[in-house]
């Protein structure tokens, strides 16, 4: 519609010139018929002749009177070189034109015969009066001439003066539709021009707000992150300085709980014996909760540079395993490594906690005598390590939390705690670019499965988990 | 470059002029004979006469020309006029700023500005295509601008200019 719009503009523009040119080119040939003159300069050599012819006629009647030949012939010659001029070309062709070429021949033939008769032998100076019939019929054709040109010039004159007018009016039609086709035509550009500054505004106007609503936004979700991020601080020290401050009294409580249990001097009494050993076990809890939160606090506090090196991973599981089994003289732990090395690049001391972390969960939420398995297996690039329990199991409702930082679940406010093992263990395991999943059944027990890339396959593992890192440490 | 002296007057004509003067010699017809070929009167009121010798005389230029009357290009030969006008004395800043009134036999006249002379350099022409030219002939001098050499002359004004049958030029 637009294209054929200014289509249309174009071809009426183009028609408006092409007019113009037209007028122009027939102005021009106009201008030029009036500089040739070419009616005009005929019109005047016929009156010449025509006046000559009466000045002759004139001369022969005084020539009778002072018989002045001379003056005669002189007027013959005049008269001669103005017929001679008509006779000649390029004047004989308008004359002919005209129709007026054989009143210039019989002019012509008229004037050779009184030339002859002028040079004649027999010739009377005296009788020049003799020749005034042949003048006077001389002078009538003349003045047919006069009278056929001067009226082919009124008629030349007008026709040109309404080609003329015709003319004048194709280019003042032609300069006046080209006129107002551009002042149409700049019109819709204008429009158009406004109408693209308006879009322009519009748009700009538009984006200006999307700024300003991202930046809002932004600062509403910088501000709550960092009212998340303080709190977050404030909750780790608070631990940390509580773990410190508890750490020191626990250490005396420990020390001396031993030291009266290994006084050999002064035997205790077989209740006090026990009571003393609960309290030992009691002490050594408590330290290695709060050894937990330490780690836990370092571990979120700040990131955390792997010491990686190549490891076996079942090493690992079997120090990790080895203190298990001191720590729950009384518990069951059935160790089942994989029987090849399990290599991995990885930070043995915190993979070790993180496996130390689980097993100690399944031995806190399992009851004696059931037993807490360990598995270890390779599937792939992927080296497992699977720990079993046969307790209580998570509720279905808290399976989304367990690995959330200090959630515990509802079923177990009862033991000792404060929900930060499982959540240390996700962060461990991620940034080592493996992930922790379980599967629980209430009643039956739970069973945890951390997965870590094997030698070889870790760079590419690592390099695809760089991304979740921080949504799993966050 | 020397031709037989002649007049304006046809050669019949002087076999008539003496036929005419051996009848009667005392016929007034003799005091016309004597016309110059061209009249010059000066400011001063100084007239100079000048004949076919002294045309002659002079050095001629050549000029071919296409003309308002005539088909295709013409060769005329003659004095220049700037050579005829300081003829008799004077000089070019003499008639710097001053007009001719140029007459022709048949009592046209047009005044034009002496500068023409040596803007233009036109000249008296005495003869066309090689032959003299006699008043049948637009004769005895046609005054003959460079019309095809000088586009600013290729005007209707201008050729008003051209003055035929020329016999007597008045310095004003």
């Amino acid at each position: 519609m637009r294209l054929r719009g200014s289509h249309f503009a174009l071809l009426t523009i183009a028609s408006f010139v092409l007019l113009f040119v037209y007028s122009l080119f027939q102005l021009v040939n106009i201008d030029h018929a009036f500089r040739e003159e070419l009616v005009e300069r005929n019109l005047w050599a016929a009156n010449q002749a025509d006046r000559e012819a009466q000045n002759l006629m004139l001369t022969l009647y005084r020539v009778s009177l002072d018989r002045d030949v001379e003056d005669v012939l002189l007027r013959f010659d005049i008269l001669y070189s103005r017929i001679a001029l008509m006779a000649d070309r390029p004047q004989i062709d308008y004359f002919r034109e005209i129709g007026a070429g054989d009143l210039v021949a019989q002019a012509r033939s008229l004037l050779e015969e009184l030339d002859a008769a002028f040079q004649a032998q027999d010739f009377d100076p005296t009788d020049v009066a003799a020749l005034m019939p042949r003048v006077v019929v001389l002078a009538s054709v003349l003045r047919e001439i006069t009278n056929a040109t001067a009226l082919e010039e009124r008629l030349a004159r007008h026709v040109r003066r309404e080609a003329l007018l015709r003319v004048m009016q194709l280019l003042l039609l032609a300069v006046g539709g080209a006129f107002l086709t551009g002042v149409v035509m700049a019109g819709l550009l204008w429009r158009n021009m406004r109408r693209a500054m308006r879009a322009q505004a519009e748009l700009q106007e538009h984006r200006a707000e999307l700024e300003r609503t991202v930046a809002a936004r932004t600062t509403e979700l910088q501000e709550a992150l960092e009212v998340e991020r303080r709190a977050k601080e404030v909750y780790r020290s608070f631990i940390v300085t509580v773990s410190h401050q508890f750490r020191t009294p626990v250490s005396i409580i420990h020390m001396i709980a031993q030291r009266q249990l290994r006084d050999e001097e002064t035997p205790l009494s077989e209740t006090l014996r026990r009571k003393f050993s609960r309290i030992l076990d009691a002490a050594e809890r408590l330290e290695r909760l709060l050894s937990g939160f330490l780690a836990s606090a370092s571990v979120e506090g700040k990131d955390i540079a792997l010491s990686r090196r190549i490891v076996d991973f079942n090493q690992i599981a079997r120090i990790a395993a080895e203190q298990t089994r001191q720590a729950n003289p009384g518990r069951v732990l059935e160790v089942a490594l994989s029987e090849t090395p399990l290599q991995a690049d990885a930070d043995p001391v915190l993979l070790e906690q993180a496996v130390l972390n689980l097993l100690s969960n399944a031995m806190k939420y399992s009851e004696a005598p059931s037993p807490v398995s360990l598995e270890t297996w390779r599937d792939g690039g992927r080296i497992f390590c699977r720990v079993k329990d046969r307790g209580a199991g998570i509720p279905p409702g808290a399976r989304g939390a367990v690995f959330d930082r200090f959630y515990r679940a509802p079923n177990v406010h009862r033991l000792p705690g404060v929900g930060v093992g499982l959540s240390l263990v996700r962060d461990i395991v991620a940034l080592h670019g493996g992930e922790v999943t379980f599967t629980s059944r209430l009643g039956e027990g739970s069973e945890f499965v951390v997965a870590v890339p094997a030698k070889g396959e870790q760079d590419d593992e690592s390099a695809a988990r760089a991304g979740d890192h921080s949504l799993c440490r966050g | 470059m020397h031709r037989a002296p002649e007049t304006f007057l046809s050669r019949r004509t002087l076999v008539l002029s003496a036929s005419i003067a051996a009848l009667a010699p005392a016929s007034p017809l003799f005091a016309h004979a004597a016309r110059p070929m061209l009249t010059i009167t000066e400011p001063s009121g100084r007239v100079r006469e000048l004949e076919d010798e002294d045309i002659a005389a002079l050095p001629w230029h050549q000029i071919a020309t296409r003309t308002r009357w005539t088909e295709g290009v013409q060769t005329f030969r003659g004095p220049l006029l700037r050579d005829v006008l300081t003829g008799g004395g004077m000089s070019r800043s003499d008639l710097a700023g001053r007009k001719l009134l140029v007459k022709a036999l048949n009592d046209y006249g047009i005044v034009l500005p002496a500068g023409d002379a040596w803007d233009y350099a036109p000249i008296l022409a005495r003869e066309m295509n090689g032959k003299p030219m006699r008043v049948r002939d637009k004769g005895p001098l046609w005054l003959v601008y460079p019309r095809d050499q000088r586009p600013e002359l290729q005007r209707a004004v201008m050729d008003e200019r051209w003055v035929w049958q020329l016999f007597e030029i008045t310095i004003l």
